[in-house]
């Protein structure tokens, strides 16, 4: 505040408050300031925006005259999830959260819909029997899965507004991430077998809700300690 | 342009007026600031989450649609980053209960008696749920119409209106107990004194 009210002791300190924000504002420009000073809609377009191209534009896509309707609605089903998770992690900070029952009907849904496409799908596993061959199938889609993640993660973090750090939010993200890539695999991997979507597909979404879990617990431990 | 109402302003620092966002601060700095001392103790930390909201809302400024209310938004932000900061601190929220003529809006330094009532209450209102708490501090501390209380807190208005109910007649209880352990305690003869 400036001019008549200067000299007033309530007064020096907002103004010193305010210049100690002006430069944390000026701090919060380059990419990242310009990416989560988006709208949340234009956040979200561009956060799912992502695996979209990557499911369409990977060249394992068979393309559109292969696409099923089912295979469609899958791909759909665990992009909407995804979507739900992205928004959930981008939520701006004038929305109040989110109720209890929404947050575990939210974590329910993330295991029901890819869970629910593995088991409704009606075609037989190519092997009769985990052999060799088809571990290795379930596997290179489980580690392919992991890698394409992890960029998805790294955007959308960069897409937040909280702190990259924010264990609650990294995880909720981090699920959201492998929900989007088991879409693109939903569009892209030949294999549709029951046991190949549980134990290729499936294990990506509960390894990083597995490691969102030890990075949360570990997160409050050295707050605790602290 | 300190005439103009919360949202004009918003707008105005939409279309790049860093001014606006000045008026902004001086405008609500304060308020928030004692939101937060009710629940926080350190000052420093009070201030960096004062600096944060309004951060926030400069990250959010695009989210900012016409026929939207600025003040549930800023409300909303500090309530949020207030709840991440005693989350981070693992500790159950407590309101100050000592006082500060300054962050207080109806306290006055010179009457003592004023002040004992001041302390009663709000030594009463830290005693509510915090459901009812955040709506009673909201609406009568800082004059919130129930319809923005119940955005802020993301409940609707019935709701708020039945905690709030519930939350006066709670402290009219706790004033009144409060009231009577005064009274029989100055009726007890004090050891020493001839009466």
């Amino acid at each position: 505040m400036t001019g008549k009210d200067s000299g007033n002791p309530e007064t020096t300190e907002l103004d010193a408050l305010y210049e100690e924000l002006q430069s944390k504002l000026q701090r919060d420009r380059g990419v990242r300031g310009w990416l989560r000073s988006r709208s949340t809609s234009k956040r979200l377009g561009l956060g799912i925006g992502l695996p979209i191209l990557v499911a369409f534009g990977s060249d394992k896509f068979a393309g559109w005259s292969a696409l099923t309707g089912v295979r469609m609605l899958g791909f759909v089903c665990l992009l909407t999830t995804s979507a739900l998770f992205a928004l959930w992690s981008m939520r701006p900070l004038h929305r109040p959260p989110p109720k209890l029952a929404e947050v575990w009907g939210m974590w329910l849904l993330a295991l029901a819909v890819p869970i629910g496409l593995a088991l409704s799908s009606g075609e037989a596993d190519r092997h009769d029997a985990l052999d060799s061959a088809f571990d290795q199938s379930a596997l290179h889609c489980f580690v392919s899965g992991i890698f394409l993640t992890l960029p998805i993660l790294g955007f959308w973090r960069l897409l937040a507004r909280t702190s990259l750090g924010n264990a609650q939010r990294t995880i909720v993200a981090a699920t959201g991430a492998a929900l989007a890539t088991n879409a693109v695999l939903h569009l892209n991997c030949t294999l549709t077998g029951r046991v190949h979507l549980l134990s290729g597909h499936l294990t990506i979404v509960l390894a990083f809700l597995f490691l969102g879990f030890l990075y949360w617990n570990i997160a409050k431990w050295r707050q605790i300690k602290m | 342009m300190r005439d103009q109402t919360d949202e004009e302003l918003m707008r105005a620092y939409q279309a790049g007026e860093e001014q606006a966002f000045r008026i902004l601060f001086d405008r609500y700095s304060l308020k928030l600031s004692r939101l937060l001392r009710r629940h926080i103790w350190a000052e420093e930390d009070c201030r960096e989450l004062v600096q944060q909201t309004f951060l926030h809302l400069h990250r959010a400024r695009h989210d900012f649609r016409e026929g939207a209310i600025l003040r549930p938004w800023l409300y909303t932000i500090c309530l949020n980053l207030k709840r991440e900061y005693v989350r981070k601190k693992i500790r159950r929220p407590e309101a100050p209960l000592e006082l500060d003529g300054r962050s207080d809006p109806i306290a006055h330094p010179h009457d003592a008696e004023r002040l004992e009532r001041i302390r009663q209450l709000r030594h009463a209102v830290a005693r509510l749920p915090e459901a009812q708490r955040s709506v009673i501090e909201l609406h009568w501390f800082h004059d919130l119409p129930f319809a923005e209380v119940a955005q802020v807190l993301g409940a609707s208005v019935t709701a708020v209106k039945v905690r709030a109910h519930r939350g006066y007649k709670k402290i009219k209880t706790l004033l009144e107990q409060e009231e009577r352990n005064l009274s029989s305690a100055a009726s007890i003869p004090q050891p020493g004194v001839d009466r």
